[in-house]
């Protein structure tokens, strides 16, 4: 896997809300558009020349070919550039990067989501694998929170999908801002979504994704509700500069987080030097 | 494997022939109290009676900064030319060559890297023995011989070096001049062994590394990372100098002269702050305690599951170098009392 | 496309650093390929344009240093305080702040009505985007700088000490090999090592760093033969007045 990237260009540009955009990205090599595939939860590392890289996680599914589609907080100077970047615009990437979730290990059985904020990034793409793939899982159900109905990203796409028979699609926010529309199921926290959805223990694999607040109050529930160490799977987020398991910033004790990561068990994760 | 002798005063008509058909570098005086690596200019400046490089010869195929490509603005990428030069690099010692090993793995660890190894792949080495001064931790580390890395191994004995030629570069070395070359008589060998026993009992400071990892793990949280963490100044210079730090930070820059963007790489090190910052401002690693101690547990422990071995190699830069006097084997001492 | 316009400002000064813009010399037409000076008074008069990109040199010592600031502030893209003076106050911060005898020293009557400010930096008064210290500027860290405004990105700050760069030169440690009263621990690299590649102590001109450990430094300073009174003196050159 080479550190050089692939011209690519942002076709189009969605805005979801005040900070977070959408960017639909196509390689420029046609050989490119049709080799490159990846897993639901890996990443890409997008480069706009002469400012820098970052790695981001793909957020489309890996059965939508010719694109991915890149879900961006506009919050470093990477992401505040790709911002400000018209459509048409080049940029690099290169990838995927990462180990992105076991799909065949959770093929077969249950699948839970849970999304915190911008968490829903690298779950969307599990959720549409699943949604692609609905025969391969038995039950499939999502918990996703945000702090209001603002940020609830993806918002008709969730409204639509939880209108589905065939998985249960939950919807949590904090507070609802007074003359807002919320078509969600709950204010409040995105724990007592999962009293609310009743998934057999046995079987199940749980994908969890948010900021570490988020994950601190999820983590407790699910443990509480009995679900297995071993089949919760975290998203770690760390500084990945060259995705290729060299540079060591993403270090975690031992562990590279790009190319062992970035999704760990939760049984594997609390077993690493210096995680908590 | 082959055994030969080479008179020591025929050393410079080696070295000379050498140079004439590589790039041959070669250790020489640097400041007052340091040496360097550098290109060969005459037999005269070659300080052989050095024991340590202020950088140790990773600096030949890890650049301390490389441009990787450039690009631009018809977005057309250009992959930087490599230097594709043959150096040979003369004089390193077992701890130096034990450093180029784990790199080695390093850098094909899930992966080559082919920056890295578009340089090694043509490298020749030349080993050379040593004497250990008061920083020479390499018994205690288990680095201090080897038996690989190398093309040829000069051992120093009394009126000639015992030469050891491992791989087929050492051979066409050492048929460059093939007359200057003698068998190995049975003295030799006498002498040879003699020269590892007299060796072996100059070390000065031992550490004993026997469960250091499981230690270094169970005293996780002692005092001892935060005392010395006040009086580390966080420079990096430890981690500059060390042969088997692998870490580097990918960035940008325009050149307004040449007009391109130009992706760099450049010596990274865990001791910095913002080393594990993400964007948004969490600091995985922010603390200065935590950060002098991922860095001890690295080189004592390193990637033991992944390179089989420790990432230290004894060689003492970091000790020596420390304008802050921090030394490795009393960080140790203390870990284990 | 039009080239962005650059204008490059004195306050109080040696006007040593836009000086050493003009070092760029033979490169310096290419660099004028990309952008349009609009101001520069040590080399050509004003064209009275507004800059979308103001470089400013030197410290503010007097009050329509302070309104002139505040104009430029309000109509350009990027306001970058170039040289120590400006970013920290620099050398004519040391001393005492009460000046008023020195000035009737140096220039007799005319002294007195000379209305002057202690020197202090710029972004004491106005919002900054980004800093270049130095004493002068290094012209090739100037250019890196200027090649990400171009981009319309602010560059990073190095936040890694003097020491990392020198290392990277493999220059031999003045401050533990010759016991010389370096600076580079605590001070912020950019510069390339300049001093120490010429065998000099860094004195610490692009000005103390995020993760400093002062202290640390402070002993080393002990330890090699310097008082109190020298130590604070090689702090007090550069580093800690306006820093912290």
């Amino acid at each position: 896997m080479s550190i050089i990237p692939e011209i690519a260009t942002v076709i189009e540009k969605r805005s979801l809300d005040k900070t977070h955009s959408l960017f639909r990205i196509v390689f420029d090599s046609e050989k490119k558009r049709d080799s490159f595939t990846f897993r639901p939860g890996q990443f890409i590392i997008l480069s706009i020349f002469g400012v820098g890289e970052a790695p981001i996680s793909i957020t489309s599914s890996p059965d939508e070919k010719g694109f991915i589609d890149l879900c961006v907080r506009k919050i470093g100077r990477l992401t505040t550039a790709l911002h400000e970047l018209e459509e048409n615009s080049k940029v690099g990437i290169r990838g995927p990067y990462g180990n992105g979730y076991p799909v065949e290990n959770m093929e077969g059985g249950n699948l839970l989501i849970v999304a915190g904020g911008l968490g829903i990034a690298p779950l969307r793409s599990m959720l549409r694998y699943a949604l692609w793939h609905r025969d391969k899982f038995k039950q499939v159900s999502i918990a996703y929170g945000a702090k209001d109905v603002e940020s609830v990203l993806f918002r008709g796409e969730m409204y639509s999908i939880a209108e589905r028979k065939d998985i249960k699609c939950l919807l949590s926010v904090d507070r609802v801002e007074e003359g807002t529309l919320w078509k969600g199921h709950h204010v409040g926290r995105v724990t007592d979504l999962l009293d609310m959805i009743d998934m057999p223990l046995k079987d199940t694999s749980v994908a969890v994704c948010g900021p570490p607040i988020f994950y601190k109050f999820v983590l407790r529930k699910l443990l509480d509700l009995g679900y297995s160490k071993g089949r919760i799977y975290m998203s770690l987020e760390r500084r990945m500069e060259c995705g290729l398991g060299k540079c060591g910033h993403c270090v975690v004790g031992h562990k590279y987080t790009c190319i062992e990561g970035p999704i760990f068990t939760y049984w594997d994760a609390i077993n690493l030097p210096e995680i908590f | 494997m082959i055994f030969l002798t080479l008179e020591k005063k025929k050393l410079s008509e080696f070295l000379d022939a050498l140079s004439r058909e590589f790039r041959l570098v070669v250790p020489e005086k640097k400041g007052e109290k340091t040496y360097t690596f550098s290109h060969y200019s005459s037999f005269n400046k070659v300080a052989l009676e050095f024991l340590r490089t202020i950088l140790p010869p990773k600096k030949f195929f890890f650049l301390p900064k490389e441009s990787l490509f450039n690009i631009g603005n018809d977005f057309n990428i250009n992959s930087c030319s490599i230097d594709n030069a043959d150096y040979i690099l003369f004089g390193l010692h077992p701890c130096d060559l034990h450093g180029i090993d784990i790199l080695d793995r390093a850098f094909s660890y899930k992966g080559r890297d082919s920056f890295y190894w578009q340089r090694r792949e043509k490298i020749g080495i030349i080993g050379f023995s040593c004497l250990p001064d008061k920083y020479c931790l390499c018994k205690s580390m288990r680095t201090d011989f080897i038996e690989s890395v190398y093309d040829i191994f000069l051992y120093t004995l009394d009126n000639v070096y015992m030469v050891t030629v491992r791989t087929a570069l050492g051979d066409d070395m050492v048929r460059l001049k093939p007359e200057l070359f003698k068998e190995c008589t049975e003295m030799d060998i006498a002498e040879y062994k003699e020269r590892i026993k007299i060796r072996d009992s100059k070390f000065i400071r031992i550490i004993d590394i026997t469960n250091l990892a499981e230690l270094l793990t169970l005293e996780y949280k002692s005092e001892i990372w935060e005392e010395y963490s006040k009086k580390c100044l966080f420079c990096g210079s430890c981690v500059m100098v060390c042969p088997t730090c692998q870490c580097f930070d990918v960035y940008d820059s325009t050149d307004m002269i040449s007009e391109y963007s130009i992706r760099w790489r450049r010596w990274d090190t865990c001791m910095r702050k913002d080393y594990a910052l993400v964007a948004g401002g969490h600091n995985f690693r922010e603390g200065r305690a935590e950060r002098f101690r991922f860095r001890y547990l690295h080189k004592e422990i390193g990637f033991g599951d992944e390179h089989g071995k420790p990432s230290c190699t004894g060689c003492g830069r970091c000790s020596e170098t420390c304008p802050a006097g921090i030394d490795m084997t009393e960080v140790v001492r203390r870990i284990r009392e | 496309m039009d080239k962005p316009k650059v204008g490059l400002y004195s306050l109080t000064s040696c006007s040593g650093d836009i000086l050493e813009t003009t070092n760029i010399e033979e490169d310096l037409l290419t660099v004028l390929k990309w952008i349009k000076v609009v101001d520069m008074n040590v080399a050509m008069p004003s064209t009275g344009e507004t800059p979308d990109i103001a470089f400013v040199e030197g410290a503010v010592t007097k009050d329509e240093e302070i309104g002139f600031l505040r104009d430029l502030r309000k109509s350009v893209k990027y306001l970058i305080p170039i040289g120590t003076c400006a970013c920290t106050g620099g050398i004519i911060a040391r001393g005492p702040e009460e000046r008023r005898e020195w000035l009737s020293d140096v220039y007799k009557e005319a002294g007195e009505d000379i209305a002057l400010r202690f020197p202090r930096p710029v972004r004491e008064f106005i919002a900054i985007d980004f800093s270049i210290p130095g004493c002068p500027i290094d012209k090739n860290y100037f250019l890196h700088c200027l090649g990400y405004l171009l981009k319309g990105v602010l560059p990073e700050v190095p936040n890694y000490p003097v020491c990392m760069e020198c290392k990277m030169k493999e220059n031999e440690c003045l401050l533990h090999y010759r016991r010389l009263p370096c600076m580079g621990p605590v001070t912020r690299g950019g510069c390339g090592a300049r001093q120490p590649s010429f065998g000099r102590p860094c004195d610490g001109c692009f000005g103390i760093y995020d993760d400093a450990n002062v202290e640390a430094l402070k002993a080393i300073l002990k330890d090699i033969g310097l008082n109190n009174d020298e130590i604070q003196k090689r702090f007090d050159l550069f580093l800690e007045r306006g820093c912290t």
